[in-house]
């Protein structure tokens, strides 16, 4: 296979890529090797835990207000104390709902997946100068 | 007619103070903005809580101060629905964008394209796709800017798009980013201001009492109880929900609030910022909501007929009318706080959008599309200097062509739904699927872009003339339709192109830099 800096196809030697400009490339890390490396897949697996549960949740917030905003008439004007309807309540409460999400996430981050990514990149430092030896896979 | 015959003194004071505060901020961060990286990024200098500020500042334009107060008063509870759609968004770009824009890009969303796919015709695309809707959406806050200087000043429309267009120009090629930043801040720490004192008024008006702000608003309103009910706004019910997947998706393709997160030092920045930042939006928008009531169980019969059909004078006649009225000196006072407000807010939403379209001409199209990346900084900041003053001399055309009768709403979600469908998908899929490539990319930003295009043209408010019946579609807004297509061009331009050699090293490479922020400095 070739290595992530062995990459100049057909192009100048000097060139960082197939049409990558150099200053993409500042640091040369093995890749294939980072994103192979249990720290890392234990950081993808743990943020993948977090979304594969917040992301739908928070859609199915989005649809379910969608839909009552167009056609559950009925239910948004009914009052939750005489002139306060629903309607107003649910807006209301979506808002909210939307400003304590990202403290949630930022909860998660700063528990479980910040302490991950940073060892992720202890690793990626300990590599020899960062440079890739191709004999990566 | 004479453009400067009508204009209120009062309130032209506020608007100075409000330029002289500007021109103050942009002479500090002139000295500044030398580098490509300080002016398109201010250098990620900014701190969470700061940029919290901007971002709010960045995604409440005069559309959230005018248009959100406006459609409340006209339409109720159908009113406030497209604000929660708005701030939806806000929480999916967190999930699943924020964080790994910080750590993969550096000016521009095509960076971060740019890393995994072939980089000059993913580039050009990007480019392209970005700077559409970054026009689009400059279009809607100038001729919103020039309704509002001709209802508060008294100036001409073209003069008042042709004046703050100069003034703009003048403050961002000086300024760069550093100054567009500090005017976002100050700019949402005063809309917070005034709209939390008006929304704290109205209620006592009404005895603090949301039940009879409620009650009394229904009284007043021609539409009696149905005021409180859904329906007064949306009545087809599938271009509603194309309308609110406009703005929960579009966000994500919205260049000039994406490029917020380049402005922090780190993805924990970014996160903080983003929930500080949606705390302040939420709270502006719960109390543009009890403004746009409230306007109701306040404004006496003769006051309403001042205000347009679209509501879109609600909020500034409203605070006149709580200063004491028309020719009084309070009234006089709260409303030039007021056009000070909201002129601040209309520079800086400029201001970002051209930041963001200077930034994609410079660094995309003529650095690594053009140069193939072989160019100096200097020229780099030339060049994005003089892209930012062709975007606006574009914009500025634009919007003297379309004039002061062109539907603000339709505008804004025009640019959210190009950005939903061209952009959104496209990003969504580089982030996240190993198989997509550079095909894939530019098909599904070509369906998205020319679908929702197409579908705007043909729609109800533009064919076969403004607002008039017969025309092919009848969706009012393309979302339902563009958003589906986009990811769909997507992936069969994938499935149906031949893998790209390296791809999943390049993958790997994005993959590790975006859940880690290895290579940022």
């Amino acid at each position: 296979m070739s290595s992530p800096i062995d990459n100049a196809e057909g192009t100048g030697s000097a060139d960082p890529g197939p049409g990558r400009s150099a200053e993409l490339r500042p640091d040369r890390f093995e890749w294939d090797a980072l994103a192979a490396s249990p720290e890392f897949l234990e950081l993808v697996a743990a943020r993948r835990r977090f979304t594969v549960v917040a992301l739908p949740l928070w859609l199915a917030v989005f649809a379910v207000f969608s839909l009552l905003a167009v056609y559950a008439d009925g239910f948004m004007s009914s009052s939750i104390y005489e002139s306060v309807k629903v309607g107003w309540g649910l807006t209301t409460a979506v808002i909210l709902g939307a400003m304590a999400m990202p403290w949630l996430i930022s909860r998660y981050a700063d528990r479980v997946l910040d302490p991950l990514a940073e060892s992720v990149r202890q690793q990626a430092s300990a590599q020899p100068g960062g440079l890739d030896d191709g004999s990566a896979r | 007619m004479i453009p400067f015959a009508a204009v209120n003194l009062t309130t032209l004071a506020g608007f100075l103070a409000v330029l002289a505060i500007v021109a103050g901020i942009t002479v500090w961060a002139s000295r500044k903005s030398r580098s490509t990286s300080q002016f398109l990024t201010a250098e990620g200098s900014l701190s969470a809580g700061q940029n919290a500020w901007a971002i709010a500042g960045d995604y409440m334009s005069s559309a959230t101060l005018l248009g959100g107060t406006g459609l409340v008063f006209v339409a109720g509870l159908d009113g406030m629905y497209l604000l929660v759609a708005a701030l939806i968004g806000f929480v999916i770009v967190l999930l699943l964008i924020a964080e790994r824009m910080r750590n993969s890009g550096k000016f521009t969303l095509g960076d971060i394209l740019a890393f995994r796919l072939k980089e000059r015709p993913i580039r050009a695309a990007m480019g392209f796709g970005t700077l559409t809707v970054s026009v689009v959406y400059l279009l809607s806050v100038i001729v919103g800017g020039g309704v509002l200087m001709n209802a508060l000043l008294g100036f001409s429309f073209t003069v008042s798009v042709l004046l703050t267009m100069a003034i703009l120009v003048a403050f961002v090629l000086a300024g760069g980013m550093l100054a567009t930043s500090w005017v976002q801040i100050i700019k949402a720490f005063l809309l917070v201001t005034l709209v939390s004192t008006l929304a704290i008024w109205v209620l006592g008006e009404n005895g603090f009492s949301l039940n009879a702000l409620f009650a009394d608003a229904a009284q007043r309103h021609p539409a009696g109880e149905a005021y409180l009910a859904n329906g007064l706004l949306w009545t087809n019910e599938i271009s509603a929900i194309s309308t609110f997947m406009a703005f929960a998706f579009g966000v994500a393709g919205l260049p000039h609030v994406l490029i917020r997160f380049f402005t922090v030092p780190d993805a924990d920045s970014a996160r903080r910022s983003v929930g500080w930042g949606t705390i302040i939006i939420g709270a502006v928008f719960i109390a543009v909501i009890l403004i746009g009531f409230g306007a109701r169980t306040v404004l006496p019969d003769s006051t309403v007929a001042r205000i347009d059909p679209a509501g879109n004078l609600t909020a500034p006649i409203l605070a006149e009318y709580l200063g004491g009225g028309k020719g009084s000196l309070g009234g006089d006072l709260l409303l030039a706080f007021f056009g000070g407000v909201a002129l601040a807010t209309i520079l800086a939403v400029m201001a970002g959008i051209i930041i963001a379209s200077s930034g994609i001409i410079a660094h995309d199209l003529w650095k690594n599309v053009v140069r193939r990346g072989r160019m100096s900084d200097r020229e780099e900041v030339l060049v994005a200097r003089v892209g930012a003053a062709a975007v606006a001399a574009a914009a500025t055309v634009l919007a003297l062509a379309a004039g002061s009768g062109f539907n603000l709403a339709l505008l804004v979600a025009l640019a959210f739904s190009i950005a939903a469908g061209a952009n959104a998908p496209a990003m969504l899929l580089a982030l996240t699927w190993r198989r997509f490539n550079t095909t894939g990319a530019i098909t599904g930003m070509f369906t998205g872009l020319v679908s929702a295009v197409v579908l705007i043209v043909l729609s109800p408010a533009v064919w076969p003339g403004p607002d008039s019946e017969g025309s092919p579609v009848e969706l009012a807004n393309p979302a339902i339709l563009a958003i589906p297509l986009g990811f769909l061009g997507c992936y069969l331009g994938t499935v149906f192109s031949r893998r790209e050699p390296r791809a999943s090293t390049l993958f790997n490479e994005l993959l590790v830099r975006q859940h880690t922020g290895l290579g940022v400095k």
